[in-house]
């Protein structure tokens, strides 16, 4: 007598997760595009030129939306150098006002050090 | 009767030669501010400036050592001093195109304090005229000219504010203590302007019986001057903390012009209340000073780089494995 096969168990329904996860690098991205605009209102169309100096980071010209490829933190960081060496602390600050809104997004120690 | 075409009304309103005028006056312009952006780098600019400086420094000194007073070749040398001044401000102008033009704050500040520099200097040119036509009037008495210096005051006010968030100022007076202090330096720089530019300089409280245009087309310079040197103090010691980087030398000797000019308004007006200005006096060489400061501030300021020499190709080898 052949014994009856138990029925095989479905598997377990997969749901969407109750708050949307976003990407940290588009936080990141986010920050970037909100520090080259501020930058831009300083220093012109030199704000995307510096940008595009910085490794792993694409601007689009128009609309200055970043695409971050690689550690976020650290292009950030590269970025706010950038800006640093045109007019030291006073870049930093305007960089560190225009990033402010985003910071509570980061993962605890995410924040790149001269933001912080 | 011949048909004419619906839009040639306008055009056959002007006639030909005209349009060959502008065609020729934008060619030569276009081409001049080509060439002179092309040519002309941040170093060349200021040799220029400080050359051109020295010559007429040393022009100066020959009327001064010979004691040339009262000639044409005196007037000359103010005519000179206009055209320097114009010149700096327009080596300023070409600056602000490297901070894209008006889209910027610094772009901003760079082509209202050079178009302040031109306006100084139109002014200087009418003085010039004046002095040329009427040697008897070593200190022309027309308004329109008052008029013209004036509007500089203006405009590198606004230049100068414009600065203040490239510079951190913005950043540096949240704090309280910094609002104390900028308040001091208002009440202190009112003091120390009423006491040098109306007791000393004026005579004091018996200035304020002449006709009221009088006071105002002579104070109303100096209360401009008040203004920015506040101003430019104010910027100064706000962004102590903050200013750095590349632009730091440029923007300082940006402020420290409002200081000179200042000192050169008030000598100028010290020495024409005791009546003993005449053009040429060595009063006029701080203002050489002061358009040769903004001048030098202004191309300072400007970004350009020159481009980075190109890496010698690396010698690679053969790929292995690349024709697979």
């Amino acid at each position: 007598m052949i014994a009856p096969v138990p029925p095989t168990p479905a598997p377990a329904p997969t749901f969407p997760p109750l708050t949307p996860t976003v990407d940290v690098n588009e936080v990141y991205a986010t920050i970037c595009t909100q520090i080259i605009k501020e930058q831009s209102l300083i220093m012109g169309t030199l704000a995307l030129e510096q940008a595009s100096h910085v490794a792993g980071l694409s601007v689009d010209p128009v609309t200055h939306d970043c695409r971050i490829t690689g550690a976020g933190a650290m292009i950030v960081e590269q970025l706010v150098n950038q800006y640093r060496d045109f007019f030291g602390k006073a870049a930093v600050e305007v960089c560190r006002e225009a990033a402010a809104r985003f910071m509570n997004r980061l993962p605890p120690g995410g924040i790149p050090t001269s933001l912080q | 009767m011949p048909s004419t075409p619906p839009n040639s009304n306008v055009a056959a309103a002007v006639p030909r030669y005209q349009f060959a005028h502008g065609f020729i006056f934008r060619l030569i312009t276009d081409r001049l501010n080509s060439v002179i952006i092309r040519v002309m780098s941040r170093k060349t600019k200021i040799s220029t400036i400080v050359a051109s400086s020295a010559v007429l420094f040393v022009y100066w000194l020959v009327l001064a050592v010979s004691h040339t007073r009262y000639k044409q070749i005196n007037y000359w040398w103010e005519a000179l001093l206009a055209v320097a001044a114009m010149y700096y401000g327009y080596l300023g102008m070409l600056t602000a195109r490297g901070w894209s033009w008006l889209k910027s704050g610094v772009g901003q500040s760079t082509f209202f304090i050079s178009l302040g520099l031109i306006m100084w200097g139109l002014g200087q040119a009418g003085w010039t005229y004046y002095v040329i036509k009427d040697p008897a009037q070593q200190v022309p008495p027309t308004h329109i000219l008052d008029v013209i210096y004036s509007s500089s005051i203006p405009l590198w006010a606004y230049g100068i504010f414009k600065l203040t968030r490239a510079t951190g100022a913005r950043y540096g007076i949240r704090n309280t203590k910094a609002k104390v202090a900028v308040s001091l330096l208002i009440l202190v720089m009112l003091v120390f302007s009423y006491y040098v530019l109306v007791v000393v300089a004026r005579g004091g409280n018996s200035y304020f019986q002449q006709p009221f245009w009088t006071i105002f087309f002579d104070l109303g310079y100096a209360i401009g001057d008040f203004i920015n040197l506040t101003l430019a103090a104010a910027i100064f010691g706000l962004s102590w903390k903050y200013l750095g980087g590349r632009f730091k030398r440029p923007i300082l000797v940006l402020l420290g012009a409002f200081g000179v000019i200042y000192v050169a308004d008030f000598l100028f007006s010290f020495y024409d209340g005791k009546g003993q200005y005449y053009n040429g006096h060595w009063t006029d060489l701080i203002y050489l000073l002061m358009t040769a400061v903004f001048g030098i501030g202004l191309c300072l300021l400007d970004p350009a780089r020159k481009p980075a020499p190109t890496p010698p190709a690396a010698v690679t080898g053969p790929v292995v494995g690349a024709s697979l």
